[in-house]
């Protein structure tokens, strides 16, 4: 029988070295890789410089990317929580309220695909437009209104001086391209490799976790529970994408959440993957998001619908969640369409918080509150 | 060696023909302009009043925006031939044979859009009398999954821009009823879509695309209306099923169940014998 956590250090030192940046990832703040974390990707057309991550940063937390000027990137995304609201759903700058959560965007760098359930949208600067310009719900509100934007950023000459400095040579720097670049290249510095966990496994520090959490990273990685098999690598998330690998596959599943009317069904609105692909068998399937930071950003699920880490882990140990009445009622155990990696599993109560000892032991202090990533502006 | 005349005089008479009709490949063009009128209920949209009587309860409602994306124009003569309408490129609403019309003008209840209109799609097609026309509502597949932020117009309209599944609204018809907050919205695009964002690998399990032809149709006299009111003679536009997009966002929303058919376009469960939008007047 293979010592897991052996095995978990082989695998995590194999990176060591890969990270080009890895000088002082120790110290606190700062954009450096962190240790043993190998490079993000970035596409050929829209390399690292700081000023474009000055402008993209500013951009972040500006309330002026809402038609109605009250809300920004970061409202949704708020740094204290890894880059989550808090909330089940999200809410729009106008009120209406998302199907689904705000996800963390600690690593999203390292996405293979982006958002819960969606096979098409890979690049950062692609997604951005989808808060920006969406309908359904509305979001930032700038549906058909981008002249607005774009003259809100022209007019401000601290704002047009940022931008001209991120685009240099332009005619008229102060673009959507330009937008959705610069945040592109902030988010790509949003790492979290500074947690306990990180300190055991790439730093060398050996008491990083207790003993309990490092029976529960065993429990973790061991086949009685499997949840590395969809929450694995270093971002304990989908397969990631990053220098050196060629090209990620995508992974995206059914954990068992619903089965309406007994075919597997899924809200109509939330049926993930099935939504692009029309294949009965994706009916439900979403990406494993990252359990990194996983203690900040309850509530739990595309759609927040469990609320505690401890009714997560009783969610897997069943195998499905069974929902008694109403419109939603079904058994999620039952589901056909459910992955076969959830299949349930005993726990005792000491395992039960040994898991959950080590899930909290992936929580990054550092980035939580790196001034680097904050809001700029008091 | 000798020449005949004729043979030359011929030739000359080719030259100054095709001078005169400036197209190429050398047959005769003229230009052809294709007259849209946009009406709810009998009455012509407009961004500064609002409309009693929609929907199948009657309701009194505002407009939001009304804009859709025509392509594959085919005139069409007597014997039933199709002749292709070659758009003119414009740079603004009129780009690789596909146009962008435009009834909102950012007036009014409009609040998504601007003051630019286009109701009339211009361009050549060959020199010859027509008395049909087919056209779709819909960009084509191969331009339809672009970078909204970088293609030319109107390929760039952060309005139709799908953002979400890499392609177009190619119908945007959005009102505000008393009883959707979010508004009672049309978007009707191709749905299902997987494969890169490069879009040519993929493909969309539902096309989406709206197949309009039109008999006793002559460009020069006659104008294409399109009734949009009656689209939603059917729905109540004060309700929308909870946890479902506002209105009718294509795939599988429920509003979209008395609309698709409407417009010729497939819903599971439904019937459809074409597309009962436009007519000729």
């Amino acid at each position: 029988m293979s010592n897991k956590l052996a095995a978990a250090c082989l695998f995590a030192l194999a990176f060591i070295g890969c990270g080009s940046d890895s000088g002082s990832s120790n110290a606190p703040g700062g954009l450096e890789l962190p240790e043993g974390f190998p490079s993000v990707k970035e596409p050929a057309d829209n390399p690292f410089t700081r000023a474009k991550f000055n402008l993209g940063r500013m951009l972040f937390y500006d309330e002026r990317l809402s038609l109605n000027q009250t809300t920004s990137c970061g409202t949704c995304h708020q740094q204290a929580l890894a880059f989550t609201d808090g909330r089940a759903r999200a809410v729009g700058s106008t009120g209406q309220e998302h199907p689904r959560g705000s996800q963390s965007l600690a690593n999203v760098g390292y996405a293979n695909t982006l958002t819960w359930g969606n096979p098409l949208l890979r690049r950062l600067e692609d997604q951005a437009l989808v808060p920006l310009f969406n309908l359904n719900p509305v979001e930032l509100g700038f549906s058909g209104r981008e002249a607005d934007l774009l003259a809100r950023f022209r007019d401000d000459p601290v704002a047009a001086a940022m931008f001209k400095e991120a685009f240099p040579g332009q005619d008229d720097p102060v673009t959507l391209t330009s937008i959705v670049y610069a945040l592109a290249v902030f988010q790509r510095k949003i790492i979290s490799g500074q947690s306990r966990y990180d300190k055991l496994v790439y730093q060398g520090i050996p008491n990083a976790l207790s003993d309990s959490a490092k029976r529960g990273l065993n429990l973790f990685f061991s086949e009685r529970l499997e949840c590395d098999h969809c929450h694995g690598g270093i971002n304990f998330a989908a397969p990631t994408n990053h220098q050196g690998v060629e090209q990620a596959r995508d992974q995206f599943e059914n954990n068992g959440l619903y089965n309406i009317g007994g075919t597997g069904a899924y809200p109509s609105n939330n049926t993930g993957l099935f939504e692009f692909t029309r294949d009965p068998g994706d009916m439900g399937k979403f990406r494993p998001p990252t359990l990194r930071n996983i203690e900040l950003t309850a509530p739990y699920m595309h759609d927040g619908s469990i609320a505690t880490l401890e009714e997560v882990i009783d969610h897997y140990a069943r195998g499905g969640r069974k929902i008694e009445s109403g419109p939603l009622a079904g058994d999620g155990k039952e589901s056909p369409v459910k992955s076969a990696l959830v299949a349930g599993f005993q726990l005792s109560r000491e395992e039960r918080e040994d898991i959950l000892a080590f899930l909290r032991s992936l929580t990054d202090l550092e980035l939580i509150s790196n001034p680097d990533l904050s809001d700029p502006s008091p | 060696m000798n020449r005949s005349r004729a043979p030359r005089a011929t030739a000359l008479a080719c030259c100054l023909l095709a001078s005169a009709c400036g197209g190429s490949g050398g047959s005769d063009s003229k230009p052809v302009s294709l007259r849209f009128a946009s009406r709810i209920n009998g009455d012509a949209f407009s961004c500064s009043r609002p409309y009693d009587g929609i929907g199948s309860t009657f309701q009194t409602v505002t407009p939001i925006d009304l804009r859709f994306y025509v392509s594959e124009v085919n005139l069409v003569t007597a014997d039933g031939s199709l002749h292709a309408l070659r758009m003119t490129e414009d740079g603004k609403t009129q780009h690789k044979n596909v146009a962008l019309l435009d009834f909102e003008d950012g007036s009014g209840t409009c609040a998504e859009g601007d003051s630019n209109l286009k109701s009339e799609i211009v361009g050549t097609a060959d020199d010859l009398d027509y008395t049909g026309v087919q056209f779709t509502v819909g960009v084509p597949f191969a331009l339809n999954h672009v970078d909204a932020t970088t293609a030319a117009a109107p390929f760039n309209s952060s309005a139709m821009a799908w953002n979400w599944n890499f392609g177009f609204k190619f119908l945007k018809f959005d009102l505000q009823s008393p009883g959707v907050v979010d508004g009672y919205r049309m978007h009707i695009g191709s749905t299902g879509c997987t494969g890169n964002e490069a879009g040519p690998n993929g493909s969309c399990t539902e096309s989406n695309r709206i197949s309009v032809s039109l008999a006793n149709f002559n460009p020069d006299t006659n104008t294409i209306v399109g009734e949009f009111g009656a689209l939603l003679r059917n729905n109540d536009v004060n309700f929308n099923t909870p946890e479902t997009a506002p209105g009718c966002m294509s795939g599988d929303d429920p509003e979209c169940a008395t609309i698709f058919p409407k417009l010729g376009l497939p819903y599971p469960g439904t019937v459809s014998a074409g597309q009962e939008l436009f007519f000729v007047e």
